[in-house]
């Protein structure tokens, strides 16, 4: 399922990035798998209200039937009346377009159905990429999710790198400043 | 001419507390960016690609800003040209009554300061509060930014923790967890009420038409999320021509300031939310602001546009170092300070600033787009310079100097007259006393004495064992 950490492809580089900028990873074989192991991790941290993305890629991964089986409130993104419930949620599950492995880099783009408030404003922000989405560098990067829109950049792109963080209070580093304190970046590997 | 520097580094100099914060943050930010800039191999020239970018986009701004703002518009915003400083708050002012504003929530802009947007809203009635931490510390004690990345390194925990106690109407325990759980919270409600949110901009793509905000906590996002309006502020030198170019500068901006890879959250934004979308501004304004930028164009200062706002260039300044930003007596200090600072608010009340320096060139080394910052500091003296001399009887000093050293047996004998004149206040070949202005400068430092022989001196019998050339 969750598979060991070996030498060097994209997948375990931008994880040993994200984990290095105080993330949390995970690489899962298959959708199922890498629905599975969200589940478990939700369950361990007792989570109660998940908002989540209404998009496709999560949909096919099965999330809301497995957030269904949970003791817990999960809600898909339903635009402005959202926000109230996204601010109380434990978790916000989103899907990056890319990644950059180089700088363990998520590119979180709004849309229709993706709030920008879902990644941001819960304390613990979920995300999921397809291993074929990771790549070296920043500009690759941007190169794979302007093909994927046609060319037209998203009203935000959110290039995110880890936990919000902070070191104004003599130069002493906290996470979850504003936005979330934990992320999780879950890599799928072997198509969704 | 003013010596505010002088006033205002004297009062930093006598504030242990503050120079040790100082040394500690400066040294911090200094040793990360060493280790980044190793880390990503080929530094210099990434430099110079940094340069080229900035040199090239001053050459064509006038280009590269209609094509932006073409394609902001295009993206569904809207495009607002002030040319001071008043004219830029009014248009902002004018947003605000226009969308019944009275709550708005800042990311940091430090051309916000610039135009005294707070104040200016302040007058109608609008709340503006800052919400990057440092910033909101500051703001809430009633002071200014100290250093353009770190705004409150001045102040230690303590305070702060006394500061947000007398918030909460309770005490608020000083270890930094507890300290950014009361900020995020309070900060929380605020950007849930207000109706805009104002943002600086670290770059604006041609290109795309895209604004791009660079942080680490996520403020910049809350602000463009929630809120009905979003304002950015943008000085019209942030431009970039492609996203290309914006890829290269990414790369330097964070390592220069920080030593991060990358910050947190970088944020590019193009055009309001879209149809459909459920969060995001309903509106975008972008004001982009001259207030003497256009000045520099073409001239002797251009290349002080180039700036990207990192801050490495203070971390390296030895008077930076020693007397922290708000000695500067504006919104920017350090080397890059005392440049636009004099360009910018008038040579009147800050032509001391350019002599806040020892010349060393640290700031030049330290440049993410290789800012000839020294060269610039001289430039500026010379301009300054035909307003006479700074001290009564420097001019009469220099030319005391000047007849002695036209002449080599004058200059002998001036030699050895200061040799009999040093015998008095001499001490273990220091100096230990001088006349007026002399005095001031060894309260503080040690001047070696003149030696028993001078090199001069010495030369005569050198010369014989000197090899004779071929």
């Amino acid at each position: 399922m969750i598979e060991e950490r070996g030498a060097g492809d994209l997948s375990e580089r931008f994880c040993a990035a994200w984990e290095a900028l105080g993330g949390e990873a995970a690489l899962a074989e298959s959708a199922a798998a890498a629905v599975a192991e969200v589940a478990r991790r939700l369950q361990e941290a007792g989570a109660k209200k998940i908002v989540y993305w209404q998009d496709e890629r999560l949909e096919a991964a099965g999330l809301e039937r497995a957030l269904g089986a949970l003791p817990l409130e999960a809600r898909p993104w339903d635009g402005a009346g959202g926000i109230a419930f996204a601010a109380a949620a434990d978790a916000g599950i989103t899907w990056a377009d890319a990644a950059v492995a180089a700088t363990g880099t998520l590119m979180v783009a709004a849309d229709i159905g993706a709030g920008r408030s879902v990644g941001l404003l819960p304390p613990w922000h979920i995300c999921f990429v397809r291993a074929e989405d990771v790549r070296l560098s920043r500009s690759e990067a941007w190169r794979a999710l302007l093909a994927r829109r046609g060319g037209r950049m998203p009203s935000a792109l959110h290039m995110v790198s880890g936990p919000s963080r902070t070191a104004d209070i003599e130069m002493d580093l906290a996470v979850g400043v504003h936005g979330p304190g934990r992320a999780l970046a879950v890599v799928l590997r072997g198509g969704a | 001419m003013t010596r505010g520097f002088v006033r205002r580094s004297l009062a930093a100099l006598e504030d242990p507390s503050l120079r040790r914060a100082v040394r500690f943050a400066t040294d911090r930010l200094r040793s990360s960016k060493a280790r980044a800039q190793a880390e990503f191999g080929d530094w210099e020239a990434l430099r110079r690609r940094g340069e080229e970018i900035r040199s090239r986009t001053m050459r064509n701004l006038g280009r590269y800003l209609d094509e932006f703002a073409e394609k902001v518009r295009q993206a569904g915003g809207q495009v607002h040209f002030a040319a001071d400083a008043e004219a830029a708050a009014s248009i902002v002012r004018g947003l605000a009554r226009r969308y019944g504003v009275k709550l708005a929530v800042k990311s940091k802009s430090m051309l916000s300061e610039e135009i005294r947007l707070n104040e200016a809203l302040a007058a109608d009635g609008v709340e503006a509060v800052e919400t990057d931490l440092g910033e909101y510390i500051v703001q809430m004690a009633g002071e200014t930014p100290s250093h353009i990345i770190v705004p409150a390194l001045h102040k230690d925990r303590r305070s702060i923790a006394a500061l947000f106690s007398r918030i909460a109407g309770e005490p608020v325990p000083d270890d930094t967890p507890s300290l950014t759980a009361f900020a995020r919270g309070r900060l929380r409600e605020l950007f849930l009420q207000a109706g805009m949110g104002i943002t600086g901009c670290n770059f604006g793509v041609a290109e795309t038409g895209s604004v791009v905000i660079v942080t680490n906590e996520g403020n910049g996002r809350m602000v463009t999320t929630l809120p009905r309006v979003q304002v950015t502020l943008m000085g019209m030198e942030r431009v970039v021509p492609t996203l290309e170019d914006l890829d290269a500068l990414l790369e330097l901006l964070p390592r220069a300031a920080t030593g991060q890879a990358t910050t947190s959250y970088v944020n590019i934004m193009t055009g309001p939310r879209r149809p459909g979308e459920g969060d995001g501004p309903e509106a975008l304004h972008v004001v982009i602001v001259d207030n003497g930028r256009s000045g520099l164009l073409g001239g002797k200062y251009e290349a002080a546009l180039h700036c990207i706002r990192c801050g490495a260039c203070m971390n390296v300044c030895p008077v930076y170092r020693q007397v922290g930003g708000h000695a500067y007596g504006w919104i920017v200090g350090g080397p890059i300070g005392s440049v636009i600072t004099p360009l910018f608010e008038g040579m009147e009340g800050f032509g001391d600033l350019p002599q806040a320096s020892s010349l060393c060139g640290a700031c030049y080394e330290a440049c993410p787009v290789r800012i000839p910052l020294h060269d610039l500091l001289i430039q500026l003296r010379a301009d300054d310079a035909p307003k006479g001399p700074s001290l009564k009887g420097e001019s009469a000093a220099f030319r005391l100097w000047r007849w002695l050293m036209a002449s080599p047996r004058r200059y002998r004998l001036a030699l050895r007259l200061g040799r009999l004149a040093q015998a008095p206040v001499k001490r273990g070949g220091r100096l230990r006393w001088g006349p007026p202005p002399l005095n001031r400068w060894l309260a503080g430092r040690e001047l070696p004495a003149l030696p028993r022989r001078t090199f001069r001196e010495m030369w005569p019998e050198l010369e014989k064992e000197a090899p004779a050339d071929d």
